[in-house]
């Protein structure tokens, strides 16, 4: 699928080099094309430290690519690619001296953009935190804290979430929970999602493709549409079409 | 309640048990072996000298305090300062890193003699010293809490587009916090010693005075005593240090360094 101005993320044969003190110049990425359309959901699957997340970053303008093109809704300056893209880490990275509220808040105050309490009230209820809003991070269980990271980078309104292993560190029911969460509000907020995971499981419910990842220097060995009915998590999990696609998706991922 | 109680004593029993054994065999000690009170006094004559003698100590002592307290002040000053200059710049950083190290290097205490000779016999010499030998640790460590961040928050910050102001203020500075108090804790100690130190190569009031002059007279009453009270100071001033530590660091949400 070639991409297309109408593309919410475009990337173009991207490339990442990173410089190492004894062996020159390392390959970290060697050329990713991918294409999204607005509102489409796609899982980036790939073994630990493969570049996933240096991939993410470029997507978000946090690091530079040394070769190939990006567009964020059609903009190409990483410097404005903020505007468009809110993103979440493993580590909800939660600032300690600030209740529930004043980090769901943070990106608006960064960017100096008004905050309508209205709006702060029914995310914090929309991410299941209604209660809590006073809260410090070091009150709440590890699944609040990956919820309020959540209602931080829903705040803004950004059409495009980058989600890196975002769930990685929680308990089974509640990263399934909160998998089912933001896959339903991403549909309900109509958000272009791109999530970088290393669980299968969780990229097959998650992405409408699934792209699965090389070893280093990354690339994209295959991608697959997943076209089905995805509700909840465990009747998606028990289906004999997701274990199919489950399957597949290992076989690719294993595949020297 | 009677577990919390339990624990404090389970802490803070055998160190006071071990104090009260060395206080017991030195006095045991010098009374065993008629040991004179100008080789080594008991620590009840000690303690019995100094109430005594109370109000000429303190005098001493409040110089001393002021002293330390305000070279404390002045290290923080240049220690921060010089944190915060080396975070905003990365130049900056790589010139002062290296001095700041070689001035570690230099036995600190050596330009005592040149700090009176500078400022005098009076509170400013005092000062600078305190401020000399307390500021470098200050100034390594509060720079080390400006980078003890988590460095996805960091992409985070930029990720919403923050200036650097933003990222040392909002990010940066709170962060800093444990780290900075953690060496305001090892500056409070250092305080008093370069005060002291500073007192000895020349002063004419002040607790390293009084340890000079009472040692050139043999009368070691009134240095034990001159002991006593400095380590008196150090223990407030690391006290109070230390109880500002948990209040702050505490209310922010976060954890002290040192327990």
């Amino acid at each position: 699928m070639p991409p297309s101005p109408s593309h919410a993320i475009v990337a173009e044969n991207v490339s990442k080099e990173f410089p190492h003190p004894e062996r020159g110049l390392l390959p970290a990425i060697a050329g990713i094309d991918l294409g999204l359309r607005p509102g489409e959901h796609v899982a980036l699957i790939g073994p630990s430290g493969c570049g996933k997340s240096t991939f993410l970053k470029i997507l978000a303008g946090l690091i530079r690519p040394s070769a190939g093109r990006v567009a964020i809704q059609g903009e190409e300056n990483p410097q404005r690619f903020q505007e468009s893209c809110a993103l979440m880490f493993q580590d909800p990275c939660l600032l300690p001296w600030r209740d529930v509220v004043g980090n769901v808040l943070l990106p608006l105050e960064i960017k100096g953009k008004p905050c309508d309490p209205a709006r702060v009230a029914s995310i914090i209820d929309m991410v299941g935190l209604h209660g809590f809003e006073k809260n410090r991070p070091r009150q709440l269980s590890g699944g609040m804290r990956s919820r309020v990271a959540l209602a931080r980078a829903l705040i803004d309104s950004t059409p495009i979430l980058l989600l890196d292993e975002p769930f990685g560190s929680l308990d089974e029911v509640t990263r399934w929970r909160l998998n089912e969460e933001v896959r339903n509000l991403c549909r309900r907020l109509e958000r272009t999602l791109i999530v970088v995971t290393h669980a299968v499981e969780e990229a097959c419910y998650l992405g409408d493709s699934i792209y699965v990842l090389s070893g280093r220097p990354t690339h994209i060995k295959k991608t697959l549409a997943n076209p089905l009915e995805r509700e909840g998590s465990r009747k998606f999990l028990e289906s004999v079409e997701s274990m199919q696609l489950i399957s597949l998706v290992r076989d690719v991922l294993y595949e020297e | 309640m009677k577990n919390r109680i339990l624990e404090k004593a389970r802490r803070h029993l055998p160190p006071a048990a071990l104090g009260v054994a060395v206080l017991l065999a030195w006095e045991i000690g010098v009374r065993a072996f008629h040991i004179p009170d100008y080789v080594l006094p008991r620590p009840t004559a000690v303690v019995v000298y100094a109430l005594h003698n109370f109000s000429d100590f303190l005098g001493h002592f409040w110089i001393t305090s002021v002293e330390s307290t305000l070279g404390l002040v002045l290290g923080i000053a240049i220690g921060v300062t010089l944190a915060i200059a080396s975070v905003m710049s990365e130049a900056t950083a790589r010139a002062i890193v290296p001095w700041a190290i070689a001035a570690k290097t230099v036995p600190i205490v050596a330009i005592a003699p040149l700090l009176i000779l500078w400022f005098g016999y009076g509170l400013a010499s005092k000062v600078v010293m305190a401020a000399a030998i307390c500021f470098f640790p200050i100034f390594v460590t509060t720079l080390k809490g400006f980078h003890s961040f988590n460095e996805d928050a960091w992409y985070l910050f930029r990720s919403y587009g923050a200036s650097k102001w933003q990222l040392l203020t909002k990010l940066q500075v709170p962060h800093c916090l444990p780290y900075f108090f953690a060496s305001l804790r090892v500056g409070a100690t250092l305080a008093v010693i370069g005060a002291i130190v500073a007192e000895l190569a020349g002063a004419k009031k002040g607790l390293g005075f009084l340890v000079l002059y009472s040692s050139m007279r043999v009368d070691t009453l009134q240095l034990f005593g001159a002991i006593l009270f400095s380590s008196v100071l150090g223990f407030l001033l690391y006290g109070l240090v230390a109880g500002l530590d948990k209040l702050v660091v505490t209310r922010m949400g976060m954890e002290t360094l040192h327990e």
